[in-house]
């Protein structure tokens, strides 16, 4: 099984990267125990999305990034290796390649501004 | 009271510390932060219900003794029996005014401002999304915003205003001073290797009218205006970011780049707890920041 595909971060977005434990039940993708909530079968962003959270639940900032998105038009940066996963296509991610990996570059202008 | 303050026994020595003098400042682990806001706030919440159930017991033990002064009279006129009633109802109700002041008192003085749960901790909590969880994490702040040591310098006497019709304004004098209030300080790294740091201070101008009417009755009025004033830095490494133009000014090292916005927003009762100044200003800084070539 591959890492854990939840991003992590408000202003700049990072894989999580931990081992994968589940599968969500929403978005099919791999979730670490982590980012998994097994009461519903959702990841931690499917459970949070669309919902007001406090700071003391779980998902709160990822509930927070999408209202933040959406609502300020802010383009997070992306440091990552899954650049075209389609569950953050509103995000308006500014795709920025790892450090020494090239793999999934669009090799565009830099910091070049597409729905990943 | 005996959970609240079983849970306060729980606490650390330093958390112990910075609840009774509202001033946190320490260089430690983000989860350790984490963990010590979420520690405090349940205490904190917890201590709350109790205060309210406390002051409530007193004002109930405390009225009846004051409603028994005023009817000893109808006590008096009963005799040694209505004596013995009356001193028996009186004592009672002093010694539960007594006893539950003094529970009360005790739990107040372990009150946290409310600004740590609605400000800080949201803040912090997003904030630790991007910082590096290994990384330690400065983070500094004073809960008590009427600290003498945060007004600046001695009050200043302004120009009183021109006398308008018969009796004139009526003012007599207007003091005016001013404070700076430490509300967050935060440094950290994120993973990336770019440093952060948010300064958050509230500026203040307490403004103290003395007045006098027709009938030489004097009044005096306190005015506060205050703004917040969000000023962050944000330094990349060349290595992995380069910059572009925006509102926030960049200053260019040898291995990294500084980027330096400041804002300021007028302060009310409304968005005192709103993080949304904070976010602005980072998301300007954050937007500058391009990959290197």
């Amino acid at each position: 099984m591959s890492n854990c595909r939840v991003r992590r971060g408000f202003f700049v977005l990072r894989d999580c990267g931990e081992p994968t434990a589940q599968i969500c039940r929403g978005c099919q993708r791999t979730t670490c125990a982590k980012h998994y909530d097994g009461a519903v079968n959702l990841c931690i962003e499917c459970k949070s999305r669309d919902k007001d959270l406090t700071w003391r639940d779980d998902g709160y900032a990822m509930s927070r990034r999408n209202s933040y998105y959406r609502d300020r038009g802010y383009s997070p940066i992306y440091w990552g290796h899954f650049h075209h996963d389609p569950y953050y296509n509103d995000y308006n991610v500014r795709d920025f390649d790892s450090a020494g990996d090239n793999d999934g570059f669009d090799g565009d202008e830099v910091g070049d501004f597409h729905d990943s | 009271m005996g959970e609240a303050l079983q849970r306060y026994a729980e606490l650390t020595d330093p958390e112990r510390a910075s609840i009774k003098s509202h001033i946190w400042s320490a260089t430690r682990p983000l989860k350790n932060w984490c963990r010590t806001i979420e520690n405090v706030v349940a205490f904190d919440e917890l201590g709350d219900q109790e205060r309210v159930k406390e002051r409530n017991r007193f004002f109930f033990a405390l009225v009846p003794g004051v409603l028994l002064f005023f009817v000893s009279g109808f006590f008096l006129v009963l005799g040694p029996v209505g004596i013995a009633i009356l001193a028996l109802l009186a004592i009672s109700s002093g010694v539960g005014t007594i006893f539950f002041g003094f529970r009360w008192r005790r739990l107040a003085k372990t009150d946290v401002p409310n600004s740590l749960r609605e400000f800080i901790a949201p803040l912090v909590m997003l904030l630790a999304e991007d910082l590096d969880p290994e990384q330690p994490v400065t983070i500094s702040f004073d809960l008590n915003r009427e600290r003498p040591s945060h007004f600046q310098g001695p009050a200043k006497s302004l120009p009183l205003p021109k006398k308008v019709g018969m009796f004139g304004s009526g003012i007599t004098g207007i003091k005016e001073r001013h404070r700076i209030i430490p509300c967050f300080h935060l440094e950290g790294q994120l993973p990336d290797g770019s440093k952060l740091v948010v300064d958050v201070k509230d500026f203040e101008r307490v403004r103290t009218v003395s007045k006098r009417n027709p009938r030489g009755k004097h009044k005096t009025k306190v005015k506060t205006k205050a703004r917040r004033v969000v000023d962050a830095q944000l330094t990349l490494p060349h290595k992995r970011y380069s910059t572009a133009g925006g509102s926030a000014s960049v200053k260019t090292g040898e291995r990294r780049s500084t980027l330096r916005h400041k804002a300021a927003t007028p302060l009310d009762a409304k968005n005192t707890g709103s993080s949304e100044p904070v976010l602005k200003v980072l998301a300007a800084l954050f937007a500058q920041a391009r990959p290197a070539a």
